[in-house]
């Protein structure tokens, strides 16, 4: 074919294309609202809620992956346009993530050595990992499928960033359950699924979202 | 002819109000440009080949128009499509490029090589998709079958002709990335 005869089959198309914004957020939220709304009713919220949401340690189990919800669904949105350069949001992230590092460490000064193991694996890890996974990946799932309309150049990092902002606003729905607020568990086993979400969207985005 | 930016938004924005002329001569006037940036930047790939970019990077603007704003220039978009790829294409044939977007602007366009029996890649593509997407293409490609025609002809209304004739793009544009 002739790039004459290509350039008339595409101004015959009329048919516009569909933006990424507003859509990818509800595609990526509703899904992680649905099944942590379930997993909520199965696991129950924290009799102390109110309590936590204003203790100085706690409170952190909601800012953290607030912060990667903002900054991982702006940064996959900015990316959906092929222009954008490198974006100041990642830096958020790394906020994000040397805040839970100094959390762990403060507490880890305060704690003697042989206590640091049994702080670490808590009581609920498993079902920690496995519902911020799980419910996560519901709303990264939901996400890439309109992040495909956009055109990024870089398929993985946008995929990695709407795998973090989705992890993230799991980790924010679950711990209205979890009562497990010693930051060595919460930064290392929010941290390790929220991280997991964000690897498979870096690894299904390099799939997925490629022009 | 580097300085018609604003003429290219200018005929975006009026295809987003549905004139269909504009658009053609967005494309039209996009074709050269990217030849000289795809031949300047690609020079160790041959001609065909070239052309096969260059028609993939007008895919791609195609499928992907929705993604440039109004408000916006439009080179700084295009140069980012071609770029990413021009670089795709090398790293299909194993090779690393670096491609500084900055130099894209000064590359002067290039009229087609005297006998483009370009896009052999699109003709292999066309062969790979379904019998009604397969025609509608060809039909409109090299007929000049227009919209209002298609839909008779393959019984379908001007309404679903439309969405078959995007969809078929979008599977060609698929097919492409998939046979790389």
């Amino acid at each position: 074919m002739k790039t004459d005869d290509l350039i008339a089959l595409l101004s015959a198309d009329t048919h516009p294309g569909r933006a990424v914004f507003p859509e990818v957020l509800f595609a990526t939220l509703g899904p992680i609202l649905v099944t942590g709304s379930v997993f909520l009713m199965v696991l129950g919220i924290r009799p102390d809620l109110t309590s936590a949401v204003t203790s100085q340690v706690a409170v952190w189990k909601w800012l953290l992956p607030g912060l990667l919800v903002v900054a991982g669904i702006a940064l996959a949105l900015a990316l959906s346009r092929p222009e954008s350069g490198p974006r100041k949001a990642w830096w958020v992230t790394l906020l994000a993530a040397a805040i839970g590092a100094a959390l762990f460490a403060s507490r880890a000064a305060i704690l003697p050595p042989t206590d640091w193991m049994a702080a670490i694996r808590g009581r609920t890890l498993l079902v920690c990992l496995a519902s911020i996974s799980t419910i996560g990946l519901t709303g990264l799932v939901g996400g890439l499928a309109i992040l495909r309309r956009g055109a990024t150049t870089r398929p993985g990092l946008s995929g990695l960033a709407l795998g973090l902002g989705s992890g993230g606003a799991a980790a924010l729905l679950y711990a209205l359950h979890c009562n497990e607020d010693d930051p060595m568990f919460f930064v290392t086993w929010y941290g390790s699924a929220i991280l997991a979400v964000g690897l498979i969207g870096a690894i299904s985005g390099q799939r997925l979202l490629r022009m | 002819m580097t300085e018609n930016g604003d003429d290219w938004a200018h005929l975006l924005r009026a295809a987003n109000r549905g004139d269909t002329a504009a658009y053609g001569a967005f494309l039209v006037a996009l074709a050269p440009v990217l030849r000289g940036i795809v031949r300047a930047r690609a020079g160790g790939i041959d001609a065909s080949l070239r052309e096969d970019i260059v028609q993939e990077v007008l895919l791609t603007v195609h499928l992907k128009r929705h993604t440039w704003a109004e408000d916006r220039p439009v080179r700084p978009w295009v140069y980012a499509i071609t770029r990413y790829k021009i670089v795709d294409a090398f790293r299909c044939n194993g090779r690393e490029i670096n491609l500084p977007i900055e130099d894209f602007a000064d590359i002067i366009p290039a009229d087609a090589e005297p006998d483009p029996f370009a896009a052999r890649d699109t003709d292999r593509m066309l062969d790979q998709l379904d019998d009604r997407s397969r025609n509608i293409l060809r039909a409109v490609a090299y007929e000049e079958t227009k919209l209002a025609d298609l839909g008779p002809r393959f019984g379908l209304s001007e309404g679903a002709a439309r969405v078959a004739l995007h969809r078929a793009l979008g599977k060609l544009s698929a097919l492409r990335r998939g046979g790389q």
